[in-house]
């Protein structure tokens, strides 16, 4: 619907016949290069494709182990080897005496819970501001030249210049974490929605007059549905862009938060404990970014179903 | 720039806005000229009504503590105060501190960010071995590291250039790979019954079909570098625009912090406009596709 020449373009256009169980990519991936022979191995299908990743991750993982533990050639506390990074898991959720973080008289479900709570709120503003904006300057021509030009310009403000004012401004709680992740989230799903209701095919509005829609319906029955896949699109950007905003805004200035236990833990030189929190917001942003994905092929499989290759 | 989807969407981690005002602008407005200037008009007489307003609430009529929520005035006395010759606190040192990492973490990105992406982006085996790796070593907040390499590399330049790095080279990387996926095999095909070697397919085909897509990279990771500038100063820093935005926040100094704000975005646009001459410049055969030509 957007990008006329890839949707016209059937799955079979890009990969090599009889190879069907690579046409969609990895893991839904997609296909990215154009020069169609490669070496044997190339050949393989999906399902071991998969199997390669895991074994690459493995191989990785063991010269990491290999270069470091063993030849030591970064000190380990810098970069800690993946056992580690393991051992840092145990030593967030392990009550022992070596868990620094009961040293420090904080659970570590305080800070999930402080996360989790910065990082929904700001999402949840992000939205309700983000998509009714965005579709009443995407539909009405006056509204988009009143605002427009300011929405560009505030998204053109870098987000994280305004941590120490948000700091001035809402104290040292989850206030100004919220503002942060919220004017990250806010823009992408903004701008993404209101470029939606532009790509509407001026024929299906036309008929929709014909058929004698009002101005309510065409906006409920055409220029909606257009619009979801932006929507998504954009709600997507969101999801990573919050989590980074999210990680930036609780390391600088904030007590509580996964953000901030990557600061203790680092100047505990627990640097294991460190990437093991980086792992587990990697892996929530992996997961987030799947569930919308998801959620937008049942919800608009018109557009997101075929895109698949 | 353009309102088209990229395949980025397709692995679920999707980049940044690739909307632009002028895009959006002319499809919205199909208004004649006199039309257009009068909205001009109306808009610049918007920008004055809220500069009064503002200055207005925070100052005369005292509804926000200018402490808080400093006057536009305010912030132009200090802006001219920082300024280099005349001003009396110029800040120049900082600046070229802050825009000499910003330039060597970027250049770098962009080197590394395209040699990688064209790899994985136009041969089978880069994609099988990285491309996967590539994808999820971009899912991860990398901004969030930032604590670790100071703690590597110190507080001086290197740990700025090196976060800088870290969080322009994605968007480089991903959108050179996808560029190699939006090349028109048709074309490579041709090439192939003309006759044509891998690797001048590659040099005649793929590479300039390719290039606008890691241009738009690039105008992305403009972005993400001044994001990285200002997380590294924030973390912790001798000089350079963050440390003053941070000094000058946490002294109650509103006026100098906003003043600093304004600096920032007028440098990112600058070097915004600079890589997108660039693209009009390198590479003006890229019609971007324009979705929203039907209405």
């Amino acid at each position: 619907m957007i990008d006329a020449t890839s949707d016209a373009m059937t799955p079979d256009d890009r990969s090599d016949p009889g190879d069907n169980g690579s046409r969609q990519g990895l893991a839904g991936q997609p296909r990215l290069s154009v020069l169609p022979r490669g070496p044997w191995w190339t050949r393989v299908k999906t399902r071991h494709k998969i199997l390669i990743i895991a074994f690459e991750v493995l191989i990785i993982g063991v010269i990491w182990q290999f270069l470091i533990g063993t030849l030591g050639l970064i000190n380990p506390i810098f970069m800690p080897t993946p056992t580690r990074i393991i051992e840092g898991f145990g030593l967030l959720f392990g009550s022992g005496e070596k868990s620094v973080i009961s040293a420090t008289d904080q659970a570590i479900w305080v800070h999930i819970r402080r996360s989790a709570y910065c990082y929904s709120s700001g999402l949840f503003i992000g939205v309700v501001v983000g998509i009714p904006v965005g579709l009443l300057i995407g539909t009405s021509r006056t509204a988009y030249r009143l605002i427009g030009r300011f929405i560009w310009w505030l998204y053109a403000v870098p987000w994280v210049a305004l941590r120490p004012p948000a700091t001035i401004w809402f104290g040292f709680e989850a206030a100004p974490v919220i503002f942060i992740v919220s004017f990250a989230a806010t823009f992408p799903i903004l701008l993404n929605t209101a470029a939606g209701p532009q790509t509407v095919d001026p024929s299906l509005l036309r008929s929709a007059q014909v058929f004698g829609a009002g101005r309510f319906e065409q906006f409920w029955k055409v220029l909606l549905p257009s619009s979801l896949p932006f929507i998504f699109v954009g709600l997507r950007q969101a999801i990573v862009i919050s989590m980074i905003s999210l990680q930036v805004a609780e390391i600088v200035g904030s007590s509580k938060g996964l953000g901030a236990l990557i600061v203790l833990m680092t100047s505990h030189f627990k640097t294991g404990a460190a990437f093991a929190v980086l792992l587990s917001a990697a892996l929530i942003t992996i997961f987030l970014g799947q569930g919308v994905r998801y959620t937008a092929e049942k919800l608009a499989p018109w557009h997101f179903g075929q895109v698949r290759r | 720039m353009t309102l088209r989807r990229r395949k980025t969407e397709a692995s679920g981690m999707a980049s940044e806005v690739e909307v632009d005002h002028q895009v959006i602008l002319a499809h919205l407005g199909k208004g004649n000229a006199s039309r257009t200037s009068l909205w001009n008009l109306i808009f610049v007489v918007e920008v004055a009504a809220l500069l009064g307003l503002w200055e207005m609430i925070s100052g005369p009529l005292g509804v926000m503590n200018p402490k808080f929520l400093p006057p536009p005035s305010a912030i132009f006395d200090e802006l001219w105060r920082m300024l280099p010759i005349v001003g009396e606190r110029p800040i120049t040192e900082d600046i070229i501190f802050s825009m000499k990492n910003f330039g060597y973490g970027y250049v770098l990105a962009a080197i590394v960010g395209t040699t990688l992406g064209l790899v994985i982006g136009t041969t089978k085996s880069g994609e099988l071995l990285l491309g996967p790796l590539a994808y999820y070593a971009y899912a991860v907040p990398r901004s969030a590291l930032a604590p670790v390499i100071i703690l590597i590399w110190g507080l001086g330049a290197e740990s700025k250039v090196v976060i800088i790095f870290l969080l322009a080279v994605f968007p480089v990387l991903i959108t050179t790979m996808e560029g190699g996926a939006q090349v028109d095999r048709t074309l490579v095909d041709a090439g192939r019954v003309f006759g044509a070697t891998r690797l001048q397919t590659m040099r005649k085909v793929i590479l300039p079909d390719l290039f606008p897509y890691v241009l738009i990279g690039l105008r992305i990771a403009v972005i993400r570098g001044y994001i990285g500038v200002l997380i590294g100063e924030l973390m912790g820093s001798f000089k350079g625009l963050g440390t003053i935005l941070k000094r000058s926040s946490y002294n109650f100094e509103m006026a100098q912090s906003f003043a600093v704000v304004v600096i920032l975005i007028v440098l990112s646009s600058l070097t915004m406009l600079l890589v997108s001459f660039m693209k009009t410049k390198l590479a003006p055969w890229h019609q971007e596709e324009d979705l929203l030509r039907s209405r």
